[in-house]
C-alpha cells in the first residue's frame, strides 16, 4: 500500500516536469507546425516506464508498453480529428471530440484485442 | 481544411530560448497540473486493473487540450490548429517509442529500452515532419514558393520578437 502511495507520488511529480519541460523546448522552437510536435512528446509515458522500470522490473514496464501503442493510436486519431475541428467549433469543443475518439479507438482496440 | 498545405509550410526550423522564457507562470502551473493528473490516473489504473491497462493513459493526450485552448485565447485558431498538426506527426512517433520500448525494453534493459524508445520517438516524429516538408514543399520548387511562404516567417517574427 506505501509503495503504491509512493510511486503514485513520484510518477505524478516526473510526469508533470516532464510536462513542463516538454512545454519549454515546444515553445522556443519554430515553425509552430514543427513545435506541435512536442505536444505529442512523451513526456507521461517516459515518467509511467521509468517508475514501473525501477518499482517493478523490466517486465512490467514492457507490459505497459503495449498498453501504450494502443494508446498511441487514439492519439493519433485525437489529433487528425481535432485539427479541422479548431477553426469551426473551437479547441475547447474540438478537444472533448478528440477524447472520444481517443476513447473509441485506444480503449476499444484495447478491449478488442485483450478481452 | 486540408491535412497539409504547402503555403504555411514554413521553412526554417530554429530554437529561441527568450520565446521559452515568454510562458507564463500560470501556464506552466496548468500544465503541470495536468501532466501530474494523468500520471496519477495512469498509476491508479495501473494497481487497480492492471499494469497494461494503466499503459493505455501514458498516451493520453494529457496536455494537448490544455496547450490547444491557451494559444486559442492568446494567439487564434489557426495558430491552434496548425500546432496540432504537428501533434499528428508527434504521436506517430509515440507509436513509434511505445513498440520500441514494448520490444527492447525486456532484452536490454529498463535504461536502454527508454532512451532508445526515446530516440525513436524524435527520429520518427522529426524524420515524418522533414519527409512531408520536402514532400509538399517540391511542386513548389520553381519560385512560386518563396514568396508564398510570407505570411510563415511573419508568424515565426511575431513568436521571436
Amino acid at each position: 500500500m506505501t509503495r503504491d502511495v509512493v510511486t503514485t507520488v513520484l510518477q505524478a511529480i516526473a510526469g508533470g516536469v516532464l510536462v513542463v519541460a516538454f512545454a519549454l523546448l515546444g515553445e522556443a522552437l519554430k515553425p509552430k507546425r514543427f513545435a506541435g510536435l512536442f505536444s505529442a512528446a512523451p513526456s507521461i509515458a517516459i515518467a509511467g516506464l521509468v517508475v514501473a522500470a525501477v518499482a517493478g522490473g523490466d517486465k512490467p514496464a514492457s507490459r505497459a508498453a503495449i498498453g501504450m501503442l494502443f494508446g498511441a493510436a487514439g492519439f493519433v486519431g485525437f489529433s487528425v480529428l481535432v485539427r479541422p475541428l479548431i477553426p469551426r467549433v473551437g479547441a475547447v469543443t474540438a478537444s472533448a471530440f478528440g477524447c472520444g475518439v481517443w476513447i473509441l479507438v485506444a480503449v476499444g482496440g484495447y478491449l478488442l484485442a485483450f478481452k | 481544411m486540408r491535412l497539409f498545405d504547402r503555403q504555411d509550410f514554413e521553412p526554417a526550423v530554429g530554437i529561441s530560448a527568450g520565446d521559452a522564457r515568454k510562458i507564463r507562470r500560470r501556464d506552466l502551473l496548468i500544465r503541470f497540473a495536468f501532466g501530474a493528473a494523468i500520471s496519477t490516473v495512469a498509476s491508479l489504473i495501473s494497481i487497480l486493473v492492471g499494469i497494461r491497462a494503466g499503459g493505455l493513459m501514458l498516451a493520453f493526450p494529457a496536455i494537448l487540450p490544455a496547450t490547444l485552448t491557451l494559444l486559442e485565447q492568446e494567439e487564434s485558431k489557426r495558430y491552434a490548429a496548425e500546432d496540432d498538426l504537428g501533434s499528428v506527426l508527434g504521436a506517430i512517433g509515440l507509436a513509434a517509442f511505445a513498440g520500441v520500448a514494448w520490444w527492447l525494453i525486456p532484452r536490454a534493459g529498463g535504461a536502454v529500452g527508454i532512451v532508445a524508445a526515446g530516440l525513436a520517438w524524435f527520429g520518427t516524429a522529426t524524420g515524418c515532419y522533414f519527409s512531408i516538408r520536402a514532400l509538399v514543399a517540391r511542386p513548389a520548387g520553381s519560385g512560386a514558393s518563396s514568396g508564398r511562404r510570407g505570411g510563415g516567417h511573419g508568424r515565426a517574427r511575431r513568436r521571436s520578437a
